[in-house]
């Protein structure tokens, strides 16, 4: 038989249904290349959703599902012709998903009642389900007297799914409004869903415009790479030179590892795409154990950091962290705070700088937002004069909830992701349906 | 059919085009039908098609269907042309059907070739449909049996693959 050239048998599997056109990603490596690739997904978008009547997914009757123990969605055609069964029971469990949008690039936003809980899911790909950040404890869920104060709630709820296509980003937005706790203004979140082959990054957001946008991420210290099992990575955030810098350091129970920095350097016209992270030193051990130690500033040749006790120490960048850190401040030594000062995540010393700004104003694009929480489980934020940069979960749902009063007299400080929903992203990850038989 | 008839005019329509098969078949037919390929009609806009066109990887049997379907749909080429001529979408859609129904793979994927190489869209179209609704469901040992791919996955590879694609392969 004659056989047909490539081009013509992707007119072909463009027009397969989804779920035969993935099972051809057996044939071949080439095929399995080739099917895999964004291009054949957008071909297959437009070629596959091309005939009418519209396709519709829908559950059979509670009698039905009472005798098949499960629920399950079918995919049906307007005019007839028989229902495939497109996902069975799985991922959101015993309860039944109801759309909130219509399907965009075929992926749906659905609620599932009873359990309050938001999921993004492709019902073509057999149910594969993303849940929403607070989908395991709906704080922002509607209102339920029934179960008493319990966590803050809003009246209002509104969902939106959107498609960025520059960015090739998935969005989804939620607004709220009338909480409970006589809260007025409207909030906004914005979650970002990370495509699933592109692995780990940083969120960037640009203070003039209000857009995010993504940075690479640096190389990940690996904590196993040290041999002590219990050693977590803490990776902090700062402003350092100029630059957006990453400070990674492994500590643990019983002892701790080295720290290195990084900077995100620009080269050439200020792209992003032409910014690098170079590691500006790596300091091993680091001979005042803490659980939090992050660079304060450049001091000349010197970078500053500090310890979880207040201790403020000098490394020198120029010998790339090696030579012995100089100890240059110990409040616990100094006549004004001597004391005991135990060892903190957010010890209170930090950079100082003489002005006459006042605090009222909040115009304006020089607007600077600092902080040193961990980031590798939360979103955090960066200092900045062009730009704030936070923490995106490694494969995670939202890399940040973006909460913003719209009321113009609102004297709120702008928060930069909701501790509450940067938790739950914690557990809440990239999930696939289990299927049952 | 003359090739005289080259230049004559019909239903006071268009000039004739010929288009010659490779097995040597002539058939004739007007530019608004012909320029349903897009191919044709870029010659037809260059003026080379004075002394027929010659298909030469389309047999006579392929461009009888080809020329056929053209014939059907030059009405929705042209709807605000002769209207008489232009066939009811009821029974174009009665037609298209029982084209494609009938036909075997290998006649079916040499009517692709065709209507790719000749870039008659619709035409595409539809039998790419049509072959796409008969291969849904099928196993890839089965696809690449059809269209004559070599498996190269190791045994493991493959295995793999059909994991991570579980959800397409349980049924």
């Amino acid at each position: 038989m004659e056989s047909l050239p490539e081009d013509v048998l992707l007119e072909i599997f463009s027009r397969l249904p989804a779920r035969s056109a993935a099972r051809l990603r057996a044939m071949s490596r080439s095929w399995r290349a080739e099917l895999s690739s964004p291009s054949f997904v957008d071909l297959h978008l437009r070629r596959a959703n091309t005939t009418a009547p519209p396709k519709l997914f829908c559950c059979p009757c509670d009698d039905k599902l009472m005798l098949a123990d499960q629920w399950c969605l079918y995919d049906l055609q307007l005019g007839g012709g028989p229902g495939r069964e497109l996902v069975r029971g799985g991922e959101f469990g015993d309860v039944l998903p109801a759309p909130l949008t219509k399907p965009l690039r075929g992926l749906v936003l659905v609620m599932c009642y009873g359990r309050n809980g938001v999921y993004v899911c492709n019902p073509s790909t057999g149910g594969e389900a993303l849940a929403l950040p607070d989908t395991e404890l709906p704080s922002k869920a509607t209102f339920r007297p029934s179960l008493g104060p319990g966590p803050p709630y809003y009246r209002n709820v509104a969902y939106g799914l959107g498609y960025c296509s520059a960015a090739k980003e998935f969005k989804v937005v939620r607004m709220f409004s009338e909480g409970h706790y006589e809260e007025t203004a409207t909030r906004c979140e914005v979650f970002v869903l990370d495509s699933p082959a592109d692995g780990g990054g940083m969120v960037s957001f640009n203070v003039a415009d209000e857009s995010f946008g993504s940075l690479p991420a640096p190389p990940p210290l690996a904590a196993a790479v040290y041999g002590v099992a219990d050693w977590r990575i803490r990776e902090r955030m700062t402003e350092l030179d100029g630059c957006l810098c990453v400070c990674q350091y492994a500590c643990g129970s019983d002892g701790h590892g080295p720290c290195r920095l990084w900077l995100l350097r620009r080269h050439g016209g200020g792209d992003e795409t032409a910014a690098r992270w170079e590691k500006l030193c790596c300091i091993d051990p680091i001979p005042w154990p803490s659980r939090s130690i992050v660079p304060l500033c450049m001091y000349g040749e010197k970078i500053l950091m500090r310890t979880g006790r207040s201790v403020v120490f000098a490394v020198d960048a120029a010998a790339c962290g090696g030579g012995a850190p100089e100890i240059l401040f110990r409040p616990d030594e100094h006549e004004a705070t001597a004391g005991e000062f135990e060892d903190t995540q957010l010890p209170a010393l930090g950079l100082y700088e003489e002005s006459l700004v006042p605090v009222g104003r909040t115009r304006g694009d020089r607007l600077l937002v600092g902080g040193d929480q961990g980031l590798v489980r939360r979103p955090q934020v960066a200092a900045g004069e062009d730009g704030v940069g936070a923490q995106r979960r490694v494969q995670g749902v939202a890399r940040h909830g973006h909460h913003r009063p719209l009321h113009p007299l609102a004297r709120r400080p702008r928060q930069h992701g909701g501790e509450k929903t940067a938790d739950q992203v914690r557990h809440g990850p990239r999930r696939r349906c289990t299927r049952r038989h | 059919m003359a090739a005289a008839a080259a230049e004559a005019t019909i239903d006071g329509g268009g000039k004739m085009i010929i288009l010659i098969s490779a097995d040597g078949k002539r058939f004739e037919v007007t530019e608004a039908v012909a320029s349903q390929s897009q191919l044709i009609s870029n010659m037809i806009e260059d003026d080379c098609t004075e002394n027929g066109v010659r298909l030469p990887n389309v047999d006579g049997d392929i461009l009888t269907m080809v020329v056929d379907y053209c014939n059907m749909h030059a009405g929705d080429a042209a709807a605000d042309g002769d209207t008489t001529k232009a066939s009811s979408t009821e029974e174009l859609k009665k037609f298209d059907a029982e084209l494609v129904q009938a036909l075997e793979n290998p006649v079916l994927f040499k009517l692709i070739l065709a209507a790719n190489f000749l870039n008659i869209k619709s035409l595409l179209d539809m039998t790419c449909q049509r072959v796409a609704d008969m291969m849904s469901g099928k196993t890839p040992e089965q696809m690449r049996e059809t269209f004559s791919i070599e498996n190269d996955f190791t045994p493991e590879e493959e295995a793999a693959i059909r994991q991570e694609n579980a959800w397409a392969f349980d049924d």
